[in-house]
């Protein structure tokens, strides 16, 4: 089979047979920029990320033969990524790194006059949502950011599904407790 | 996607940034990885040219040098001025001493009570873990100060490496208890050339790495990974810490494999073969989602049945040869499709493969090897 047939996510379910770095091309090309924002969401460090990511990529280029298919070929790169978190951030040094660091100002947000009042309300959301601990922090970056299903949050982080539904609700809480008024939107799959 | 959907998402990206995070400079440092490693494989290959060019390359340096000091004559030694070594960072030596006394002194589990009777009272603080929101208590020490400035490491960041290159401090050393009762801890110091800050990690499983290498692991008795550790004590159905060096040289049923979830990317370390290769009574192999390198396998005289999942390749299986007991071999479930090789071992009876998969199954039949589908 020609290797241009391969280029579709359809498709990808078979990438453990492809060229090692075509395969990575594609992860690249098509997954990168995904993954590097979950990334960023664990440990809110550009360089931390800059450098997870490319233990991710070696992570994958050398565990290609593993991937069975089971599991959407998205599902099985967050795997990858989310666990490089979880390990980096279980390092001591990490630990305290990320514990005292504050929520960091990227640059790129917008002044509060471009902010409308409710785009101001979800900016201030999102700041609370990256103060959380990591275990309300994930589910509420993978249901509201990457718009992922109950069922695939479960399977990606190998939680049951009413785990994954009481730490979301706990994670609201939580929220609306730092914030008062503010409310989530309810999400639609 | 919903028009709230998109607004969160929108949210996401503004507070992450909106330029794409994926650079070229992430394609690069990947091929810079990819061929540095593809460069070692090949370097024993080519060292005579190299080692001809290098030779001649340090020839014309000297040359240089000595004619160059022949045609420009040095002022006399009184006209220089006198070199002052600045010594501005702690000694390494003083540094290494105090590690070592750490290493033998702390193991991982100690109470705050005995650490504290064993290191001074040290600074107490009090956290909160971001990866799971509980709770620990900590000590922290301060080693070889020179300073009377009160030094607060914390937050602790690259931004306080001044203080050990400056010679405040020669090295720090965290000891902390979560509340779920584990404890780890870690020392920092200037390395040796005085370039950055070493890590010494004491985690809480035992393992002690440096600067994320592992060194030893406090808490089994040989010095191996856990997860390693873990499975030899799993196949014996013994607990971990009772694993000793006796047991692996009379094992005889060994099973590598995911013990967890967060097992699936842990991989076994060199001083995890060595281990290996002295398991001289092993009889049955199991590895799902590990391969061993050809020099540990076929060290392993006594196998009898080796059992391989979930991988992609083994490497030349004649290689397998001197294995002359080995009489089952399983590789239905991997991605093995040339199997030739195998006619070399000389006591092989069955080989349970894909018969879609494996090209040259065949050969086997033709040299009176059985060859099935399912074990």
């Amino acid at each position: 089979m020609a290797l241009e047939s391969y280029d579709t996510e359809n498709n990808d379910l078979d990438i453990a047979l492809w060229p090692r770095e075509r395969a990575i091309e594609y992860v690249i090309d098509n997954y990168g920029e995904t993954v590097k924002r979950i990334i960023f969401t664990y440990v809110k460090n550009y360089v931390a990320t800059d450098d997870l990511f490319q233990d991710f990529l070696i992570t994958v280029y050398r565990r290609l033969d593993s991937f069975q298919g089971e599991s959407k070929l998205k599902t099985w790169l967050c795997r990858i990524a989310i666990n490089k978190c979880k390990d980096h951030l279980k390092s001591p040094v990490n630990r305290i790194i990320y514990l005292r660091e504050h929520i960091h100002d990227t640059g790129h947000s917008k002044s509060p006059e471009q902010l409308s009042i409710k785009d101001e309300e979800r900016q201030q959301l999102i700041n609370a949502i990256f103060s959380l601990s990591i275990k309300y922090r994930e589910v509420l970056v993978l249901r509201y950011y990457q718009s992922l299903s109950i069922k695939e949050i479960s399977e990606l982080l190998h939680l049951n599904e009413s785990t994954v539904k009481t730490r979301i609700a706990r994670g609201k809480g939580k929220l609306r407790s730092k914030l008062g008024g503010v409310q989530f939107d309810e999400i639609e799959s | 996607m919903t028009k709230s959907n998109r607004n969160y998402k929108d949210a996401f990206d503004d507070y992450i940034g909106e330029e794409p995070l994926v650079k070229k400079e992430d394609k690069e440092r990947f091929y810079r990885w990819l061929h540095q490693k593809e460069k070692k494989k090949s370097t024993s290959a080519h060292w005579r040219p190299k080692l001809a060019t290098a030779t001649l390359f340090v020839g014309a340096i000297v040359f240089s040098f000595i004619y160059l000091q022949d045609a420009f004559p040095q002022p006399e030694e009184s006209d220089q001025p006198p070199v002052v070594e600045e010594e501005e960072t702690i000694p390494f030596d003083q540094v290494r001493e105090q590690l070592e006394t750490i290493m033998s002194k702390y193991t991982v589990g100690m109470t705050k009570e005995e650490v504290q009777e064993t290191f001074g009272q040290g600074k107490v603080y009090e956290g909160q873990s971001e990866t799971d929101g509980s709770t620990y208590e900590a000590v922290e020490y301060q080693f070889i100060k020179t300073t009377n400035e009160k030094i607060s490491l914390h937050p602790w960041s690259p931004d306080h490496v001044e203080y050990y290159i400056n010679g405040d401090i020669g090295l720090s050393f965290n000891v902390v208890w979560e509340e779920n009762g584990s404890s780890y801890a870690f020392a920092r110091y200037l390395n040796e050339k005085g370039k950055r800050i070493s890590t010494v990690d004491f985690s809480s499983d035992g393992s002690i790495y440096k600067d994320g290498k592992f060194i030893e692991n406090d808490l089994y008795q040989i010095e191996a990974s856990g997860f390693f550790v873990e499975n030899v004590a799993a196949s014996l159905q013994k607990a971990p810490e009772y694993i000793s060096e006796e047991d692996l040289k009379t094992l005889q049923n060994l099973n590598i494999k995911p013990l967890s979830s967060t097992d699936r990317f842990q991989e076994l370390l060199p001083h995890d073969y060595q281990y290996i290769k002295q398991m001289k009574s092993l009889e049955r192999l199991y590895l799902k989602g590990y391969t061993l390198p050809m020099s540990v396998l076929k060290s392993l005289i006594n196998l009898e049945t080796l059992i391989i999942e979930d991988v992609q390749n083994l490497g030349f299986l004649e290689e397998l040869a001197p294995l002359e007991n080995l009489s089952y071999l399983d590789i239905h479930q991997t991605e093995i499709t040339t199997v030739s090789g195998l006619v070399e071992l000389k006591s092989l009876n069955q080989v349970v493969l894909n018969k879609g998969k494996v090209t040259d199954w065949e050969v086997l039949e033709e040299n009176g090897i059985e060859v099935v589908e399912s074990p």
